[in-house]
């Protein structure tokens, strides 16, 4: 082989590899200097921001607010809650009685309702959704929301083949019989796992659905990319009258701080951060766009009340309450965001008592109950493990915790994993009680009722993995809450709540309570219709937005 | 020059007056706060002094990046001898795993493994270790670094097996492993120390990249990943809180290389002029 | 080949021994009855002696099916084939930007050898090996996308081109830019290093001057002669940090949002997704041998004096 052959053929090879760069970077540039498309098109476009694309589409799955963001607007059940007065409105349906006993719910079906694909909805897709929802197959963690209805355990066993307390008279009307009066049954219904569902879409069994969603909502589903963003595009056939939206984009960014540039740089419309607010240069950047309202949740850190060292030791669970500081942790160190918690109900529902003591930051209290507890000034005491899962916040919040209970003497060790990690040693098994002595959690309530935050976290029938992850085992906590579910007269029900809030809360301190959610959104100024929900920041009711260019 | 700036780069870990794990800020002020007489560096998202968490933080990283590779070096290099020595198929088999290691994606593996171990502080082997959070890091980064390591052993003993002085031992009947240990070792180690600096810069950005990402140093150590993570929030308003510990990081590895440059320069010529 | 499958194998085992329980996590990852637990593990083949999970795992591997992830319904090859594209186009933009400065800064150092714009260009290579590259990034996105406003903060953008008879949508440009050169920075110091280092060896600088007192055009010959010393040891750096970029970039597809396979990967990794994390190493395990054998066929074009003699 001559030598001079190959060394023809590199500098050509050289050359194109040295040319290849440069038109790409000549690319790179011609597209800087074309500058940002402008945003000033016909087309009314609402981009607002997720973590992480949304763990699943199926209104039976849905277990999340991330999910419910995006299923509540693709889909819509019988009845819907009002986002921002909270009251239940007809949806798919247009009336329904009840009977005296309050048992029986008849609906009628709203004329010209349509799925996304164009056919009508009857009263059988409504009897499909709901049978589906209960079907062991189908393996919803909401299923329990049916229970109520009469003969819905024996359909889920399979000893029967339908709903015995499910009936469709005719192609408009649907009834539902309960077994028993179960006053929250209705805000039950406004959930997005109540969602109705066109069975030719969801019977698939390759379950094209959980990528391709088909509803009777406001908006269909367009693209979804993972990682990137899902496309929401108005539907024209919407019973309510097609949104002024023409697309909402959900845009997938993880990290805080770029979320907040993207915001500030004009790629997204709304962000649910804000920023902190003695960043006096941000905040005049984008202080009036900050929007705060009360979010009906609370934060606490619970007690896992079947492993030592705080079984049966009330007084330490007392010890540890007194020794948080929470007005330092909401107004000072991490400010602008929640409200520091005297309790488990949060203000704005019924059974919330603003006088109830709570435990507010004391540490000479903290010192004297932890000695009752057996463990003066923390001798003796071996360290506590507080189980987070890994969050931007959550460091902040467990560390602060730490350095508190250490001015008492007690150490904390901070076990940060993932939630896969998180979530297996908190929730354990029905035998064995899970490893974490203490861990954060939070709950939002998905309809203002004191009976959606008490019963699943508290209540002894939800004991362990189902919910009550602490533990906690009080008959005459149960008692009450279920006496307030029978009963219907709001003011009873709301005082039954109290009561059994002050024995969980005063008694036995089953938490440290920490704070009651404050939402805090950032709304761009020419997007108009904006509702703050009291239900939390993920509930976007994009039909009521609608986007006004010029004003700014 | 270069072995002036050499010096000058690794922090020392004595300990400055503050407690890197006391809170000084003061409660009225939101923080992170700004330098101050009291905090020449300000303080971090909790209200802690900054300088005594950089300072410990050099600890933390340190830790890593010497331990890390610390391990490499002892696994690489004895299996990198054991296949340059041996040759044959025990040489084959070693350099086709030393292949596979080097073809998986090592910061995925590392971050699958330490997620795998949730509870450092009751894992028997770790519990002795005064962090054992970090412990886990070293070791994992450690077990995965071995490879180039072991490849250039490898290659080092191929050459020198081969020259006079090992022949020479070898016909006066000096046992095998005598050979290795007393003559092949310390002549294939040269290069290695070039290596070696260069990897300690290597493990303590990959620490760094493990605790950005969430698993790494557990709060409240401070490791300087981790400072840099808290700090991005209040990057416009308060920029000190995650320029210090990347500039710490850029400062200690920049170090680490000067040095492992300067050493490899004189290796260089010192062979330049042997051969000359 | 055998490489792969040791490697399936070592990955196999450690997915296997990973703490944490997959039916319960495809169950939801809260509350299931035990019943629902033992019936999912009873479809998904969990429940089976740990033999038979590894031989069916390879016998599929064979297939080139990678199963399906437990938290998306689908398999985790179409879930590669989404994520990897971007990743694809990020590391090679990024080496490419590498490459190209990293040999121009190197021949300038070069040729200027000993004065202050070697000294600079060492230390802004070194500089660039020494810098955790999300605190880079970080940087650079706060600079210039907050507060020049020069180009976008993050993402791949919604309006890129699709390549035609496939669903990979191309990112709009000019999102490419600041991910692109923030990764770029690493490599570029040492390929910086590298080619100074190979033209110094060979002598270049004087060689250049008596080529252009014969009258040769500079450049040309530059190229042709000098350049080609370095472009082996660049070659290799290039591809090595092309594989290693593929799965190392996840900090920075954080921090820019890039839809990208080492995010997707870590995500999987904390949802306890097993097979998306053991197809996702494996495939880059694969990528990786792949591009090392990519170099080897370079080496045979830009070096006629390595020949392979086949032994026949």
């Amino acid at each position: 082989m001559r030598t001079s052959e190959p060394r023809a053929s590199l500098p050509g090879l050289a050359r194109a590899a040295l040319l290849l760069p440069v038109a790409l970077a000549g690319m790179a540039f011609l597209a800087c200097t074309r500058g940002r498309p402008s945003p000033e098109r016909a087309e009314q476009v609402f981009r607002f921001r997720m973590h992480e694309d949304p763990p699943t589409l199926d209104p039976a799955l849905s277990n999340d607010q991330f999910s419910e963001a995006v299923i509540l607007n693709v889909h819509r059940g019988l009845v819907e809650l009002d986002p921002e007065t909270l009251e239940i409105r007809p949806a798919v349906a247009d009336s329904w009685t009840i009977s005296p006993d309050n048992r029986v719910y008849t609906f009628h079906l709203r004329d010209g309702v349509r799925f996304h694909n164009g056919r009508p909805v009857t009263s059988q897709d409504v009897a499909y959704s709901l049978r589906r929802l209960l079907k062991k197959e189908t393996r919803s963690p909401r299923r329990f929301l049916l229970e109520p209805i009469e003969g819905a355990q024996e359909f889920t066993d399979g000893t029967s083949d339908a709903v015995r307390g499910l009936a469709t008279p005719n192609d408009r009307t649907v009834v539902l019989r309960l077994a028993r009066p179960f006053a929250p049954f209705l805000s039950e219904l406004t959930m997005a796992n109540a969602a109705v569902l066109p069975r030719e879409v969801y019977d698939d069994p390759q379950k094209a659905y959980l990528r391709a969603p088909v509803g009777c909502g406001p908006f269909r589903f367009g693209r979804w990319e993972q990682s990137n963003f899902i496309e929401l595009l108005a539907f024209d056939g919407y019973y309510g009258g097609r949104p002024a939206l023409d697309r909402a984009v959900i845009r997938m960014i993880e990290n805080k701080t770029s979320a907040l540039q993207e915001y500030i740089a004009g790629g997204l419309d709304s962000l649910d951060e804000t920023p902190d607010e003695n960043d006096t240069a941000m905040m005049a950047k984008v202080g009036q766009e900050v929007h705060k309202y009360p979010f009906m949740g609370t934060g606490y850190i619970g007690f896992n009340l079947s492993l030592p060292p705080f079984k049966g030791n009330a007084a330490l669970r007392k010890a540890f309450n007194y020794a948080v500081d929470k007005k330092y942790l909401w107004e000072v160190l991490i400010p602008g965001g929640n409200i520091p918690a005297n309790g488990i109900i949060p203000p704005g529902i019924p059974g919330h008592d603003k006088d109830l003591p709570g435990y507010p930051h004391d540490e000479a209290k903290a010192r004297s109950f932890l000695a009752q507890a057996g463990y003066p000034a923390g001798k003796g005491l071996p360290p506590v493990a507080l189980w987070v899962n890994t969050g931007e916040g959550n460091r902040q919040i467990a560390s602060q915790i730490q350095t508190d209970l250490k001015t008492i003497g007690v150490t904390i060790v901070i076990r940060e994993v993932d939630w896969a990690a998180y979530i297996a040693a908190v929730s354990g098994t029905k035998d064995n009680a899970g490893q974490a002595q203490m861990f954060r959690f939070g709950w939002y309530l998905d309809y203002p009722d004191a009976d959606a935050i008490l019963r699943p976290l508290l209540h002894s029938s939800n004991w362990g993995p189902a919910g009550n992850f602490g533990r906690y085992k009080n008959p005459e906590f149960d008692a009450l809450v279920d006496k307030a579910l029978a009963v219907t007269d709001p003011k009873e029900r709301a005082e039954l709540y109290r009561r059994a809030e002050t024995i969980a809360v005063m008694d036995d301190a089953v938490w440290i309570f920490l704070n009651y959610y404050q939402a805090s959104t950032l709304y761009k100024p020419y997007v108009k219709g904006v509702v703050l929900s009291p239900l939390g920041e993920f509930r976007l009711p994009l039909e009521r937005l609608r986007i006004e260019r010029g004003t700014h | 020059m270069f072995v002036v700036c050499a010096l000058l780069a690794p922090l020392l870990p004595a300990s400055i007056g503050y407690d890197p794990y006391a809170q000084v800020a003061p409660r009225s002020v939101s923080p992170p706060t700004p330098p101050s007489r009291d905090n020449w560096l300000g303080t971090d998202t909790l209200g802690r002094d900054l300088l005594s968490r950089l300072v410990f933080g050099a600890r933390i990283s340190l830790e890593v990046g010497v331990l890390a590779t610390a391990i490499a070096l002892l696994i690489g290099t004895a299996l990198g001898a054991a296949a340059g020595y041996a040759g044959g198929r025990t040489d084959a088999f070693l350099m086709r795993a030393t292949d596979l290691v080097l073809a998986f994606p090592a910061p995925l593996l590392a971050l699958a493994i330490i997620a795998a171990v949730p509870e450092p502080e009751t894992t028997p082997l770790l519990r002795s270790l005064p962090h054992p959070s970090v412990g886990v890091v070293f070791l994992v980064l450690g077990c995965l670094g071995w490879a180039s390591i072991a490849r250039l052993v490898r290659a080092e003993f191929l050459r020198l097996r081969e020259q006079d002085f090992a022949q020479a031992a070898q016909a006066m009947g000096a046992h095998g492993a005598r050979v290795v240990l007393r003559h092949l070792l310390p002549n294939a180690l040269r290069p290695l120390i070039v290596v070696a600096t260069l990897g300690i810069g290597g493990n303590i950005l990959m620490e760094a990249w493990l605790s950005f990402l969430g698993v790494g140093a557990r709060p409240p150590l401070p490791s300087w990943g981790t400072m840099i993570t808290e700090g991005q929030e209040y990057f416009l308003a308060k920029p000190w809180v995650c320029l210090a510990p990347g500039l710490a990081i850029l400062l200690v590895v920049l170090g680490f290389n000067l040095l492992g440059d300067a050493i490899s320069d004189r290796l260089d010529t010192r062979r330049r002029q042997r051969v000359a | 080949m055998p490489v792969l499958l040791a490697a399936a194998t070592i990955v196999w085992i450690f997915v296997f021994f990973l703490p944490g329980d997959p039916a319960r996590l495809i169950a939801g990852g809260q509350a299931a009855d035990p019943e629902v637990l033992e019936t999912i593990r009873h479809e998904w083949g969990l429940d089976r002696p740990a033999p038979i999970q590894y031989m069916t795992y390879l016998g599929k591997l064979l297939r080139f099916d990678l199963g399906s992830s437990y938290i998306q319904a689908r398999s985790v090859v179409s879930i590669i084939a989404e994520h990897f594209p971007p990743t694809f186009i990020l590391a090679m933009a990024a080496v490419v930007l590498a490459a190209v400065s990293g040999l121009v800064l190197g021949s300038l150092a070069a040729l200027h050898r000993g004065r202050l714009l070697d000294s600079s260009i060492l230390i802004l290579a070194l500089l660039g090996t020494s810098m955790p590259v999300f605190w880079l990034g970080l940087i650079l996105m706060l600079l210039f996308a907050s507060r020049l406003s020069w180009l976008p903060v993050l993402g791949y953008g919604m309006e890129g081109a699709v390549i035609p008879f496939t669903a990979i949508r191309l990112p709009e440009w000019d999102h490419l830019v600041l991910p692109a050169v923030t990764l770029s920075l690493v490599s570029m110091g040492t390929i910086a290093r590298i080619t100074r280092a190979s033209l110094i060896e060979a002598g270049t600088a004087d060689f250049l001057q008596t080529a252009r007192a014969k009258g040769a055009s500079g450049a040309r010959v530059f190229a042709r002669h000098a350049l080609q010393n370095a472009l082996i040891p660049v070659v290799t750096v290039v591809g090595l940090d092309f594989a290693s970029l593929l799965g190392g970039a996840v900090a920075t597809e954080y921090v820019f949002a890039w839809p990208g396979l080492g995010k997707t990967i870590v995500r999987a990794i904390g949802l306890r997704d097993l097979p998306v994390v053991e197809g996702g190493v494996l495939f880059l395990t694969g990528v990786f041998v792949l591009v090392s054998l990519v170099i080897d066929l370079l080496y045979l074009v830009l070096d006629p004096r390595i020949h392979y003699s086949p032994t026949a």
